[in-house]
């Protein structure tokens, strides 16, 4: 018998703060979204658990028409080619918080002691996003998501992530071997950002090999550049709403 | 402090321009409010209000110092005789005497996560502290904070210093502003109390 993970029920007109679901607008496009308040009739599955449980969802501002602020997770957008994959993501990402609070395995979202991997939806850390990105931002998850299966698959080691880090793999000692930070477009902010955010956490934690993820080849500077600081690129593409890496293998030896 | 109000206040406190420096301060269209699409709320427009404010006065004061906000950077160089720095860097500072060229990312207050912003400020004076620095100048790099919380955050990243990165967390009084980490010999280069030869290298102006 199927059961309900999830239900994004956006009202059929006006204002509701109460329905889970909404239609957003940047002026342009329409997107699907979801306030994060998830429903289960269990003890512990609520929304605040369930927003603690998972920053790396493509939580955006929302002002409402009445006034009031919000976050909301964007799902995707609704006339997007990929939003079937998206609304799947989503889907399983709010499974696996209700399996893990009924098995009282849930993840904690602090830095841990040893390789943890939740499967992401899309986007990045609340509040790391710049405007514009916004659909992008959505193929965020399916990007990791696809490397972790690889990484797993190919059993490079220990792969996980946490509120910080998109991605890292752990030696069998427990070492760090490779640091991931993916980003969906080759803006300079968000190149920036990348190395920054790698830099930072492998300062913390060294990591042997920093990476950024990256949908396409930067330019010859920013790659010289790049290199200066010891920092490889794995480049990607969309098929469809599967990521294929390109350098993969080169990148990992 | 926004991150315009943190750029005059280190120009003021660090390098002043009537204290020998060539001061140039970019100020990004988003610190005076003005990217992000309309304001909807009552708050956020008061917020836009606000940073619109500090930033046309953080400009105004930046100027009547000496200071040159914004314009043709090349033009800017060539102007003083200074070697060119790449890159739409916060604040270019070179005090030709003590031959000290300081090259700053600053961060105020803004909305969202405080890390938000400054992993972008971390990457911006990473990639400048892998470019070539002048020759015969001693270059040093500066992350300038504003706010508990991301003074915190970079707090902890103290082996930065190993990439010649400082960091300064900015307070509302100098005197209670605090260098989280820091190049040693810093302080004494941006007070002068320390000087570099010209004739000096460029790995020497390096280290």
């Amino acid at each position: 018998m199927l059961s309900i993970a999830v239900q994004c029920n956006p009202p059929l007109k006006g204002i509701n703060h109460r329905c889970a679901g909404a239609f957003l607008t940047d002026d342009s496009e329409v997107y699907l979204a979801h306030s994060g308040k998830i429903a289960g009739g269990r003890k512990g599955i609520g929304k605040t658990a369930f927003v603690n449980s998972y920053p790396h969802g493509n939580w955006r501002e929302v002002q409402w028409p009445d006034g009031q602020e919000s976050e909301m997770i964007v799902i995707g957008r609704v006339d997007g080619k990929r939003l079937p994959a998206h609304i799947g993501q989503f889907v399983r990402q709010v499974e696996k918080f209700k399996k893990a609070i009924s098995t009282g395995k849930q993840q904690k979202v602090t830095v841990p002691a040893k390789s943890t991997y939740s499967p992401e939806f899309g986007g990045r850390k609340r509040g790391y996003r710049v405007p514009g990105n916004v659909e992008s931002d959505c193929d965020h998850g399916l990007v990791v998501n696809a490397l972790a299966e690889y990484l797993k698959k190919a059993a490079f080691g220990n792969v996980g992530n946490d509120r910080a880090r998109d991605l890292y793999v752990l030696s069998k000692s427990g070492k760090l071997r490779f640091l991931f930070e993916a980003k969906t477009d080759l803006s300079t902010s968000s190149i920036y950002q990348g190395v920054g955010q790698l830099v930072y956490h492998s300062t913390v934690t060294p990591a042997a090999k920093r990476l950024l993820v990256l949908p396409g080849v930067p330019n010859a500077k920013t790659r010289a550049v790049l290199d200066a600081i010891g920092i490889d690129v794995l480049t990607y593409r969309l098929d469809g709403a599967r990521p294929v890496f390109k350098n993969l293998k080169e990148v990992l030896t | 402090m926004f991150q315009a109000e943190v750029k005059l206040e280190f120009v003021r406190r660090y390098c002043p321009p009537g204290g020998g420096w060539h001061v140039l301060v970019d100020i990004d269209p988003s610190e005076e409010g003005r990217t992000g699409g309309e304001r909807k709320s009552e708050m956020a427009k008061h917020r836009q209000h606000l940073m619109h404010e500090a930033a046309g006065r953080a400009c105004q004061e930046l100027e009547s110092m000496g200071a040159e906000v914004g314009g043709k950077r090349t033009r800017w160089f060539t102007r003083y005789g200074l070697p060119a720095i790449e890159g739409d860097r916060d604040i270019v500072a070179f005090h030709k005497v003590r031959r000290v060229c300081v090259i700053a990312e600053a961060e105020g207050v803004s909305g969202g996560q405080p890390e938000t912003k400054l992993y972008k400020a971390i990457g911006q004076i990473v990639v400048a502290a892998s470019g070539v620095c002048p020759p015969g100048w001693r270059t040093t790099f500066v992350l300038v904070v504003h706010g508990r919380e991301i003074a915190d955050h970079l707090g902890r990243v103290t082996a930065f210093t190993r990439l010649g990165v400082s960091a300064l967390s900015l307070s509302d009084t100098p005197q209670k502003d605090r260098w989280l980490f820091q190049d040693p010999l810093l302080p004494k280069l941006l007070f002068g109390e320390v000087r570099v030869k010209k004739a000096e290298k460029t790995a020497e102006a390096k280290t």
